[in-house]
């Protein structure tokens, strides 16, 4: 799986949402250095998560994204994680044939 | 071991009467299957009619769709294939979560297969090509009853369970990863093994939570198809077939289920050969009663009635008029089996009444300790 990353520069307060549109069973795990910040597990009928994240300090984060994808009514996922509506990452495919599930990551810095 | 009043094997039985799901109807009195009119979901399909068993091509992808065709555009056509289609399943066209539940007509498009299916038949001393093409859907009353849906709920919820173990595991990757005590190649390494591990993990819980869906969920399956027959110099419709089953719980325990099938100009096929060949239409009302379908019951009852005719057409004709299938579980792995049905004979048409008692006694209780 590939997730397309983009560097960002925004001001606070922050606001990260994640979007899924998929026939597959999508989860996404983000997180700044090593510190943990949102993780969700999107049922069908969910097609957008959002968190305030009120404590994210002004300089430079090192924003790492994880996405997990099970087959469920089809192989396809689309994902997009944006801070304060700036896209900052996107997870868009199929799970490959011959497989259940499918993961990727991707990286990127955001300025606050 | 069974000590039996008519001979047989019940084993099938019950499971059929336990999950009210089709069995394979053998030539055996003892078999339910027998004595009641087929009335699940998909009853008609391409492969049906064209009498195909197997070799049936379920496409998921274009490559699946190139191949599936393949037989019907080379020169060296292949005489018996099948290939079914639902196109919201594919990666052709496919359909995203959030709109598959927004109503029922999405589900009902969703859940919407087309297939066909070609073989050949030797019918009276000449060589048939049968082909068929069929449409059929299935929709749960109940969103939270839909497979797809539960899946994804379950998903949901074996994720949030165990999400603090994975971010943990993630968060130490990172770390290791920051500190360059990993490569960044070992790092995708264990982010795919940490990531696939919790897709397998998951995926079990998903299963495990499915199989506690009632037995008994309401729903309701539409199908249509048609077929024809072909030979030297000579075509006939195999009919259209029409098939509407609807399933509804009654409490905890029971279920209802109801069929309505109707053929339009089936060709009866015992008439190929002769000088002018038949066709016939027929319509099939059913209604059944099932109690005590989950498996820790110690009664089941199954009760059916249709409007079954020694005039309807062939795929109908077997079909029981009245049905009543009862059993007692007398003690551990020892049932008591009680069968009667009435119904038309196939050749005459005449009505026959058919009943039997038995007792199912199961090998384990004839197992000794050493």
């Amino acid at each position: 799986m590939n997730v397309e990353t983009h560097n960002a520069t925004i001001t606070g307060p922050v606001e990260l949402e994640i979007m899924s549109s998929s026939g597959a069973n999508v989860e996404v795990f983000v997180f700044d250095g090593s510190k943990h910040l949102a993780r969700h597990a999107f049922k069908f009928g969910e097609d957008t998560f959002v968190v305030d994240l009120p404590g994210m300090a002004v300089g430079q984060h090192p924003i790492t994204v994880f996405v997990l994808a099970l087959t469920n009514l089809n192989r396809m996922y689309s994902v997009l994680v944006s801070f304060n509506h700036e896209i900052v990452a996107v997870a868009d495919g199929n799970i490959p044939e011959g497989g259940d599930n499918d993961s990727g990551s991707g990286t990127l810095t955001l300025t606050v | 071991m069974r000590k039996t009043i008519a001979k047989g094997s019940l084993a099938s039985s019950i499971v059929c009467l336990a999950t009210a799901a089709v069995c394979n109807a053998a030539e055996d009195p003892n078999n339910i299957n027998n004595y009641l009119v087929d009335i699940t979901a998909g009853a008609v399909s391409a492969a049906g009619i064209a009498s195909l068993d197997s070799g049936i091509t379920t496409i998921e992808t274009a490559q699946d769709l190139v191949v599936a065709i393949q037989p019907l555009t080379s020169a060296d056509q292949k005489s018996a294939f099948g290939l079914a289609i639902t196109p919201a399943k594919t990666t052709l066209f496919p359909m995203p979560g959030d709109v598959y539940v927004k109503n029922s007509w999405w589900r009902l498009l969703g859940n919407l297969t087309l297939s066909y299916a070609q073989n050949e038949a030797e019918l009276s001393g000449q060589t048939y090509q049968k082909r068929a093409i069929s449409l059929d859907t299935v929709y749960f009353f109940r969103l939270q009853d839909d497979p797809v849906y539960a899946a994804s709920d379950a998903f949901q919820r074996c994720s949030d369970d165990t999400a603090a173990t994975v971010n943990e595991k993630l968060s130490d990757l990172l770390q290791r990863k920051v500190a360059q005590k990993i490569t960044e190649v070992q790092f995708k390494e264990e982010q795919k093994k940490i990531l696939g591990d919790r897709g397998t993990e998951t995926r079990g819980c998903i299963a495990d939570e499915l199989s506690k869906a009632p037995w008994n969920s309401g729903r309701l399956s539409i199908s249509v198809g048609q077929g024809r027959l072909r030979g030297i110099g000579s075509s006939y419709s195999l009919g259209r077939q029409f098939n509407l089953n609807a399933q509804y719980p009654a409490g905890t325990q029971g279920l209802i289920q109801v069929s309505l099938r109707r053929a339009n100009r089936a060709l009866d096929t015992d008439t190929l050969g002769q000088p002018q060949v038949d066709f016939k239409s027929s319509r099939l009302a059913a209604v059944r009663y099932t109690y005590g379908g989950e498996g820790s019951s110690a009664l089941r009852v199954l009760v059916e009635a249709s409007n079954a005719k020694s005039s309807s057409a062939n795929a109908f004709r077997d079909a029981f008029m009245y049905a009543l299938g009862v059993d007692k579980k007398l003690a551990k792995g020892m049932w008591l089996e009680f069968r009667l049905g009435r119904s038309r004979a196939n050749d005459s048409g005449t009505e026959q009444t058919s009943g039997l008692l038995s007792l199912n006694l199961a090998p384990s209780l004839f197992e000794f300790k050493k």
